[in-house]
């Protein structure tokens, strides 16, 4: 204990130091006055009521639900706009517009994401929460676009007429502002009443407390969480329209992003305490008024105002007390994914490899462009796969790491080129890696997916930029390994290949060797697994350096694909939008990478040479909220998904693959219009599985040939938080109104762990 | 190549498009480039790096040129890297123009106004435009009270101290060259503040647009929008205008600069026609008489510009924002014409002259 408060103290000590080195030499020599720290509280609390609003929308979704919310911003968002075509394009009264936007829009969307999506999410990992969250954000800021063009205007005015306000130091603030932040504190004390003296809201914190127990004494599930998701609806859309006018043009974009700058105020309050929320909005409020009042970041430190929210993150999570660690429990409550074999893992590189050979004559430049580019955010993602898959650590800045091989790869080029460029880019970055441990020794879950998003953000924001790492783009030369130059596409892809498949097999190697075990033991209990002598510190810090190297490795790749490199080639937004990916593709899989970054270039490629226009962009605007509702159906990941549905029922999918590619060949080899071939292919796949249908029930079987077959429980998947005993199990599994047959015993019995007790 | 499906704002440059085929379909309509049709091939580069390097590669094998090409995310940066300083590595040589100063002055009616001169902390290049032009009217004599920058996601909360100070400091003038959102939001933080008046609120191109009055309602009126082409409404005095709006259904900023590029390389192909025949179209004899044109103006539409000499177009004329959503201009009076200035060289380090 001693020595955990010594770390403690030795982390407040470096931090305050830190801090103060910041202040000191961008002091910009303003005078400390009373006048002066009174303008800086005048400016503060308009961004507090910002940020004060936001996050409490945050906290109530997460209180009431266990979800933490990525796309509450959009939900506000997409609320805002429904608001300005009431108002502006219909033309309604103020207070009709403002009625039908909170209180018929907001709670019937709510209503929807629950039953559509969000209740089916109840016992899924933290990581398929997140991912699936992000997902929804990414597809309602599509549809906003498509819906409401982003080059015409969209203002919404102020509910209270400008001019006048509350003056004091020589500051105006606004009524509107005045309004926010009253509404920010009402709202506050509101659902802190209705969380914690209402029967309603303490059902809604025992459903996330346990679920289980909390059914056993009657509690409704369903309805609890519908009521959860209509008062985070209705918080966000409020919260919006009260931030809109504060926008210059209302921005799908802005407003859906404004809410990563509030999650420090919601982390003050540990996601769950309002009170502690609004004082955590304050807080904040006062350090960016603060640092816009008394300091000045210019040269080299332009950026950093930009990211001061995410590094309060930082500061704030590193220093919340520790996280209660769960002892006592059912040993194995998830579904690892089974090891490949040597022979699977031999036949499925040849496979790759020779496809990575034989596409080179035939594929167009552009074409094997988005592949090697595939390929590259694929090895990008794979080192993603021992972090996340199987050490079950949320991290989800894969571009945070990336971007610092990709540096190194354009910085050593001239001393260091080719292949040992790309080797020592991909130690440097394990360092960063192991640097990257450090936090995730004190942050677990949630946690430690807030703080990875806001590394991700000071990195792409901030460090990248910086005059001496990626501040303007570089032509980056292919490299020349073993004598072979590599500058044509079709070359490169078969080294980037090579290099996927040697680093994929490094992977199996290692989750087949004794760390691989010690991997799953620290994910399976934390606490027992130190007390059979494995050290968690050693432990996170190899897996963290594994995950570093290989995604420098694939950011070398990166930049030596496209030869070129830029800041622009490592978007938060991007990075983000890959681990979800790599989720709905399988998270837990060596393959799983490799087919999230070549279905990126598939979308690209049918956007670009077939669906030219509206209908590629609809295939782009909707693909992230797909993606998110496939999390639900197949959660363990798509390629696991199939590969057993396959092995189980092998000839329906074999048909359906058939039809698919049969359609799809006929569309371009009689060049028909990109939508007529899409269509034919969809159609072949339909046909191929109906036929698939008829032929199975001609020989007795039973097979549905149209539907997928049962899934495993929703919480049997690879994320990080065990599911619970009654994973994936409505409540009336757990026996109160229906009976145990066979089916819902075994499901009961994965659950538990029963039935895998002996998986490795 | 333009970047008209980009999730973040689909569409963005469809007036790039539009405008690149209503070029082709006016020249084929009078008999064609150099004896032949032409034919548009577009490529979607999405503000997309990745897009933007597979535009180039399909521009190469699929076209004979790339035409007023409108990508953000451009990734062809070889120019850039054989530069006797590359961009980023410390102090550079700009060239800048003492337009700014001459509308300035007679704006305002002194040379040494002083007032905020707003960055736009998006991406780095930004910064790396801006600040040296900043800098060039200052040591030219408009001082400044502050030169700031907000990030991308500001709102206009984050103004208040910007505005706070520019009522300190009496500034005279807000030169800003942000997107027109942002600029907005620093304007209705000063009315709300009670900013005088009387400040000169300039803003670029960005803002010459029918949405920023529509956005901005009170707070666009009497923005004065400063542009470098001449305006749509010199159609009526400008026959290469008038081709132009005639010939674009929605014409905007985008397909103005397209326009142009396109006007350019039929002047060089057309120059090379007349020196060395139809057959001698080659790339690289394009090329050539591209780098031969001296002081092209596409009819009066924008400043003499020779394209070999890299350098920036010389003149602007500056636009009022009028409550009805129209603009009128107001420097140079004359219909038809630009202001044009002397230009002159700075050396200055962007990054590090920047503070904040």
């Amino acid at each position: 204990m001693r020595a955990l408060t010594n770390r403690r103290s030795v982390g407040v000590v470096v931090v305050t130091a830190a801090l103060l080195w910041v202040v000191i030499r961008s002091w910009a020599g303003s005078p400390v006055t009373v006048d002066s720290i009174g303008q800086m509280i005048m400016f503060a609390l308009p961004i507090a009521g910002i940020y004060a609003v936001q996050a409490t929308g945050l906290v109530v979704v997460y209180s009431s639900t266990g979800i933490f919310n990525l796309a509450q911003g959009s939900i506000g968002m997409f609320g805002a706009f429904i608001y300005w075509t009431l108002l502006v394009q219909w033309h309604l009264p103020e207070a009709l517009a403002l009625f039908l936007a909170v209180c018929v829009f907001a709670p019937i969307f709510g209503l929807l994401l629950d039953v559509v999506l969000m209740r089916r999410l109840a016992k899924a990992s933290v990581i398929v929460k997140l991912t699936a969250t992000l997902g929804l954000s990414l597809g309602l800021l599509g549809v906003a676009n498509v819906l409401w063009n982003p080059d015409s205007p969209h203002a919404i005015p102020n509910i209270f007429p400008q001019g006048g306000g509350f003056t004091a130091f020589g500051v105006v603030l606004t009524w509107q502002r005045l309004i926010t932040i009253g509404a920010a504190l009402a709202l506050a004390l509101a659902l802190r009443w209705l969380l914690f003296r209402t029967r309603t809201g303490i059902s809604m914190r025992a459903i996330v407390d346990n679920a289980d127990l909390a059914t056993l004494f009657g509690i409704r599930h369903a309805r609890t969480s519908g009521l959860a998701w209509i008062l985070g609806s209705v918080c966000a859309t409020v919260a919006s329209i009260l931030i809109a006018p504060e926008l210059g043009n209302l921005s799908a974009q802005t407003l859906s992003l404004l809410i990563i700058d509030s999650f420090a105020a919601a982390a003050v309050g540990r996601l769950r305490n309002l009170p502690m929320t609004y004082v955590g909005a304050l807080l904040l409020g006062l350090v960016v008024s603060f640092s816009s009042t008394f300091l000045q970041f210019g040269g080299n430190w332009a950026q950093l105002p930009a990211v001061i929210p995410s590094i309060a993150l930082l500061v704030v999570l590193l220093f919340l007390p520790e996280p209660t660690v769960h002892v006592g429990r059912a040993l194995r409550t998830y579904r690892m994914e089974t090891v490949p074999s040597w022979r699977t893992v031999g036949i499925a590189s040849a496979v790759v490899l020779v496809a990575a050979v034989a596409f080179g004559p035939v594929l167009s430049g552009t074409v094997m462009l988005q592949l090697t580019v595939a390929v590259a955010t694929g090895v990008i993602l794979l080192g993603m796969v021992p972090l996340l898959g199987w050490a079950g650590l949320p991290f989800l800045a894969p571009y945070g790491l990336a971007g610092f091989g990709a540096w190194l790869a354009w910085r050593l080029q001239p001393d260091l080129p080719g292949l040992v460029g790309i080797l020592v880019a991909g130690l440097a970055t394990a360092v960063v890696g192991l640097i990257a441990t450090i936090p995730a020794l004190r942050l677990r879950g949630l946690y430690l997916a807030l703080g990875s998003i806001a590394f991700a953000n000071i990195a792409v924001t901030f460090i990248f930029p910086l005059p001496w790492l990626l501040n303007s783009d570089h032509a980056v030369a292919p490299p020349d390994i073993l004598g072979l130059n590599l500058s044509r596409p079709s070359s490169f892809l078969i080294f980037a290949t090579v290099v996927y498949l040697l680093l994929a097999c490094g992977i199996v190697w290692l989750r087949r060797s004794r760390f691989g075990r010690r991997l799953i033991a620290t994910r399976d209990s934390e606490a027992a697994a130190a007390c059979v002598g494995i050290s968690l510190v050693e432990t996170k810090a190899i897996v963290f350096m594994i995950a570093g190297f290989i995604a420098g490795v694939g950011g070398a790749l990166l930049v030596e694909a496209q030869q070129f490199v830029s800041v622009d080639q490592l978007p938060l937004i991007g990075g983000l939008s890959i681990v979800l990916s790599l989720v709905v593709f399988g998270v837990g899989t060596v393959s799983g990478p490799l087919v999230a970054g070549l279905m990126a270039a598939a979308f690209a490629v049918i956007s670009t040479n077939w669906l030219q226009g509206n209908w590629g962009d609809t295939l782009t605007v909707v693909g992230p909220a797909l993606a998110a509702l496939g999390l639900i159906s197949l959660p363990r990941g798509a390629v696991p998904e199939i590969v057993a549905d396959a092995k189980d029922h092998p000839l329906p999918l074999a048909a359906r693959a058939a039809g698919l590619v049969v359609g799809g060949a006929i569309g371009v080899l009689c060049h028909l219009p990109g939508l007529v071939g899409v269509a034919l292919a969809v159609a072949g796949a339909v046909l191929g599985g109906v036929l698939a249908g008829l032929f199975s029930q001609q020989r007795g079987h039973t097979l549905d040939a149209l539907a997928w077959p049962d899934r495993p429980p929703a919480g049997q998947d690879a994320g990080q938080e065990p599911a619970t005993v009654a994973a994936g199990i409505d409540d009336p599994a757990l026996g109160l109104s229906r009976d145990i047959d066979e089916l819902v015993r075994g499901q009961l019995d994965q659950a538990l762990g029963i039935s895998t007790a002996g998986v490795r | 190549m333009a970047d008209i499906g980009a999730s973040a704002i689909p569409g963005m440059a469809d007036g790039s498009v539009a405008a690149i085929q209503a070029w082709a379909k006016l020249l084929n309509s009078e008999g064609g480039l150099a004896c032949r049709q032409v034919k548009v091939r577009v490529f979607d580069s999405k503000i997309d790096p990745t897009q933007s390097s597979a535009g180039y590669l399909d521009g190469c094998q699929n076209a004979f040129a790339m035409v007023g090409t409108y990508a953000l995310a451009v990734s062809d940066v070889t120019t850039l890297d054989n530069c006797k300083n590359p961009a980023g590595t410390g102090t550079q040589t700009y060239t800048e123009s003492s337009v700014w100063n001459d509308y300035f002055k007679q704006a305002l009616g002194t040379s040494n106004a002083h007032g905020t001169y707003y960055v736009a902390l998006t991406p780095p290049v930004i910064e790396d435009s801006a600040v040296p032009q900043y800098l060039y009217m200052q040591h030219a004599g408009l001082k400044a009270d502050q030169m700031v920058g907000l990030p991308a996601t500001a709102t206009e909360a984050n103004f208040t101290p910007i505005i706070s100070k520019m009522a300190s400091t009496k500034s005279q003038f807000y030169f800003s060259d942000s997107v027109f959102t942002t600029f907005l939001e620093a304007k209705a933080e000063a009315a709300a503040q009670g900013v005088s008046s009387k400040v000169l609120w300039v803003c670029q191109t960005t803002c010459y647009d029918p949405a920023f009055v529509k956005a901005g309602g009170a707070a666009a009126v009497g923005t004065k929008v400063a542009i470098d082409t001449l305006p749509f409404s010199d159609a009526s005095v400008n026959a290469e205008m008038k081709t132009f709006v005639t010939s674009v259904k929605t014409p905007d900023s985008f397909g103005i600069e397209s326009w142009i590029a396109a006007r350019l390389f039929q002047q060089g192909v057309q120059n090379l026609v007349a020196a060395k025949g139809p057959n001698a179209l080659t790339r690289a004899n394009i090329l050539t008489a591209l780098s031969q044109v001296k002081n092209f103006t596409d009819g009066g539409i924008i400043g003499p510009v020779t394209p070999s000499q890299h350098t920036i177009d010389n003149c602007l004329m500056v636009l009022n924002t009028n409550a009805n959503g129209t603009f009128t201009r107001v420097w140079p009076a004359k219909p038809g014409t630009l202001a044009c200035g002397k230009t002159g060289t700075i050396s200055v380090n962007p990054q590090t002259a920047f503070q904040g």
